[in-house]
């Protein structure tokens, strides 16, 4: 197969017979298989990342779905996978087709922590610059900007960009 | 009708040297925008040196993999008004907090997108629905450690 985009933004194309390694969860690529195998049935495959990405699935080996080409017998494919299945948890390296250049200035910086020990008990939590996000399902930010209130707590993980006269990033959540 | 320019927006995410949990790459997609991928590392501390950054047609997706004990930077465009996402895309991640909302423009928000008034609508369902199926029980749908996402 080959890969057009990802996520919409069309791609220069990679060779045929690509094999995607595991995209991390969210990522989309358009794609083209070229139907150039014997009439037969076949395995799609799907790795999971070896236990890298988001933890070990017990039923990894047995993702898959079936190609099947008009005029096969019905039934389960005998194919047999052509390599192991990748491992690890990384991003295609593509190119977009529609050249872009970005300016280079100075990033702003967010941290992300883990801490198992929030609230009560063995709670897991992962922290953005150290505060773990809780939204208000009674007050959403939205009902904030009708209301013209631009007061938050600071685990709402608030952040204000694009504001006139304002280049940077404010990375600090409000108090 | 927009009044502000358009800004870019440079954000670096580093994750920090982890200390009593697993240390495991986040694919992190945002909303309201594709942007673009100008430096990712593994097992490293971003170093400042903005030479590193990638300018000259960088990949542009919305989802992109912040590597184990490392860092991602991405830029994009304040093109966008409105309330938005950036989140981890692995579910139970997100849902024990790893998202933060960033408020694009404040000022252009409540006259784009033809308005808030489907916004109020819905809050007004959901109070609803809230009082009276919620409310009565224990005050929130939330259990202890859900952010709600």
């Amino acid at each position: 197969m080959s890969l057009q985009a990802h996520e919409y933004a069309p791609s220069i194309n990679l060779p045929c017979h690509l094999t995607l390694t595991h995209p991390p969860a969210g990522q989309r690529y358009d794609i083209i298989i070229h139907a150039n195998a014997t009439t037969s049935n076949y395995w799609l495959r799907v790795g999971t990342g070896g236990g890298t990405c988001d933890g070990p699935n017990a039923n990894a080996a047995n993702i898959r779905s079936i190609f099947r080409y008009a005029g096969a017998a019905s039934g389960e494919p005998n194919s047999t996978a052509a390599a192991p299945l990748p491992t690890g948890c990384y991003d295609e390296a593509v190119t977009p087709h529609v050249k872009t250049s970005v300016p280079q200035k100075i990033p702003e910086e967010m941290k992300v922590g883990f801490t198992n020990t929030a609230g009560s008990g063995n709670l897991v939590q992962w922290l953005v610059n150290g505060s773990p996000m809780l939204i208000d399902l009674a007050y959403p930010t939205l009902q904030h900007i009708i209301d013209g209130n631009d007061t938050f707590e600071s685990r709402r993980n608030v952040f204000k960009l694009g504001e006139k006269d304002q280049v940077r990033v404010v990375h600090h959540p409000w108090a | 009708m927009s009044t502000d320019v358009p800004q870019w927006q440079y954000w670096i995410i580093q994750q920090d040297a982890v200390v009593d949990g697993p240390a495991v790459p986040h694919p992190i997609h945002l909303h309201g925008h594709d942007f673009y991928v100008l430096d990712q590392a593994a097992n490293t501390v971003w170093s400042g040196d903005i030479s590193r950054l990638k300018t000259d047609n960088p990949i542009r997706r919305d989802t992109a993999t912040l590597p184990a004990a490392g860092y991602l930077v991405l830029a994009f465009e304040s093109d966008n008004a409105g309330v938005w996402l950036m989140h981890c895309h692995v579910p139970f991640h997100v849902s024990a907090g790893l998202g933060v909302q960033f408020i694009e423009r404040m000022d252009e928000i409540k006259e784009s997108n033809g308005g808030l008034a489907g916004v109020e609508e819905g809050c007004k369902n959901w109070k609803t629905w809230e009082r009276e199926f919620v409310g009565a029980r224990n005050g929130s749908v939330l259990i202890e450690g859900d952010s709600g996402l």
